[in-house]
């Protein structure tokens, strides 16, 4: 399989998960965007080798957490092109929900994205965002407090 | 969480961002400019002709920006001047992964911006570790401190480029071979809410201490050096105060292996203090010719340990820093 071939497989096998995960921690669908390109592009210029799918997943969607990392010390203005104006929620409940969630710190929404969407132990978790897991625990704890406060005990 | 999982699965990608994607073609390198926030492949100087020694780096390899204080963004040149002069540059398009931010110092009306790399740390998962020691069989020894390390630095702004501020209190033991020749330094400073240990060693890596299980950590590149840097391998108590941000980074550039181990509270001061000492040892170099052999003394070989070769022992928590110091890390006391 040649270069090309090979990119345009990777891509389409995890371009919406790291897009989804660069959105969670970032919330600007143009930085998330460019993430996402960095990402790929830290994947060309690495070549790595895998274990399997799910370390290749996981090494993805590290480089995109990291990337995410940066853009946001970086960054110094709200998010120019928040999510749900592109991506609008399909109702008033999941509106809410999305922006309770959004209002939680980066930490916390990279922890809560990466559980409740992607399914991943508080160990992975740790693995992919470079953290302890007693962190990565943390995080989940808070976001949830913080999230039942504000949702006034339901988020299902 | 059912109705976030459900928002998500629609979450896709525009057919424009997938098009853009799959023609990707290779490494594009991002420079981050925290002061500019423009997009640069190099920054210069107007400094007029000796007024900053030159750093190792060829001027004819790199591209030109001048930059004067106070200007919001950068300004293009053309062609350098004769008095213009760059220093503390790594040659263009060669930053490696990426670079993040860098750290400006100012000296009358100039002001010089470093770039420092991005650096990716891995999580140890250790299973064994091992001892080991800097110092060769047959070589001498003799403690070392603060001036030292100015040696080492070559005269630099400690403080400026490193953060290593006046208030560090340093100690440490450099070794040399039979014929004087500097071989390892290993150095310790305390102060300012930090610890570190630098090890340094001639025409070799400096070992490690623990051996992991996992040999897939990523590493990260800065002008074609690869440097491997762990996140959170152990922690200090500096005067009752725990610290618990700790780094490990060890690179091999210029002949020399250095190895940074730094404790503290502020995970991204320490980061921007490990950032510092790497691009230091990559772009700049440490000078361990510098170190000289008076007032040292032959020291105790061990017959078993020669430089690079790890002792393998299971269940040890802390290496030997050479045959007659040890360093250890206290055992963690949640009562204390």
């Amino acid at each position: 399989m040649n270069e090309a071939n090979r990119l345009e497989e990777i891509v389409t096998k995890y371009e919406n998960t790291l897009f989804r995960e660069a959105l969670a921690i970032l919330g600007d669908v143009p930085e998330a965007e460019d993430a996402v390109q960095d990402a790929f592009l830290r994947y060309l210029e690495k070549r790595p080798e895998f274990r399997d799918g799910e370390h290749e997943k996981a090494w993805l969607l590290k480089v995109t957490a990291n990337g995410c990392k940066s853009r946001l010390r970086a960054r110094k203005r709200h998010p120019a092109v928040e999510l749900l104006d592109v991506y609008p929620a399909p109702d008033a409940g999941c509106r809410e929900l999305l922006e309770a969630v959004l209002t939680l710190p980066a930490n916390q929404r990279a922890a809560v994205h990466l559980h409740y969407y992607e399914g991943y132990t508080t160990d992975e978790i740790a693995r992919i965002l470079g953290q302890r897991p007693g962190t990565v625990r943390s995080h989940l704890s808070r976001a949830r407090e913080a999230l039942r406060r504000q949702l006034k005990g339901e988020f299902g | 969480m059912k109705r976030y999982k459900k928002y998500m699965d629609s979450v896709e990608v525009s057919p424009e961002l997938h098009q853009k994607l799959t023609e990707l073609t290779g490494p594009k390198r991002a420079v981050g400019w925290k002061k500019y926030g423009a997009m640069a492949a190099a920054l210069a100087l107007v400094v007029g002709a000796g007024a900053f020694g030159l750093s190792r780096m060829d001027r004819d390899d790199i591209l030109y920006e001048t930059a004067e204080r106070g200007d919001p963004e950068p300004v293009q040149c053309a062609a350098p001047a004769e008095s213009e002069i760059a220093i503390g540059l790594a040659p263009a398009g060669d930053w490696g992964n990426q670079t993040d931010g860098g750290y400006e110092i100012v000296s009358g009306e100039i002001a010089a911006y470093y770039l420092l790399p991005a650096i990716v740390y891995n999580e140890p998962d250790s299973s064994s570790s091992a001892d080991y020691s800097l110092a060769p069989p047959g070589s001498l020894s003799r403690a070392a401190g603060l001036d030292d390390v100015k040696a080492l630095l070559g005269g630099a702004d400690m403080a400026g480029h490193l953060l290593w501020t006046e208030d560090l209190d340093w100690s440490g033991t450099a070794w040399f071979l039979d014929d004087g020749t500097p071989c390892a330094a290993t150095l310790w400073a305390e102060g300012n809410g930090v610890s570190l240990v630098i090890e340094m060693m001639a025409g070799s890596e400096v070992p490690s201490c623990v051996v992991y299980s996992d040999n897939c950590y990523e590493t990260t590149e800065f002008c074609g050096v690869e440097i491997t840097a762990l996140k959170n391998p152990g922690w200090a108590v500096v005067d009752g105060v725990e610290l618990r941000e700790s780094r490990q980074l060890s690179c091999f550039a210029g002949g020399i292996g250095c190895k940074l181990t730094i404790y503290g509270v502020d995970g991204e001061r320490v980061e921007n203090m490990c950032a510092r000492f790497v691009r230091w040892a990559i772009v700049e170099g440490f000078d361990l010719s510098a170190l000289t052999v008076d007032g040292s003394a032959p020291v105790y070989a061990d017959p078993g340990c020669s430089v690079g070769e790890p002792n393998w022992e299971e269940g040890a928590s802390s290496p030997s820093q050479g045959p007659q110091e040890e360093v250890s890390t206290p055992a963690y006391d949640p009562n204390a």
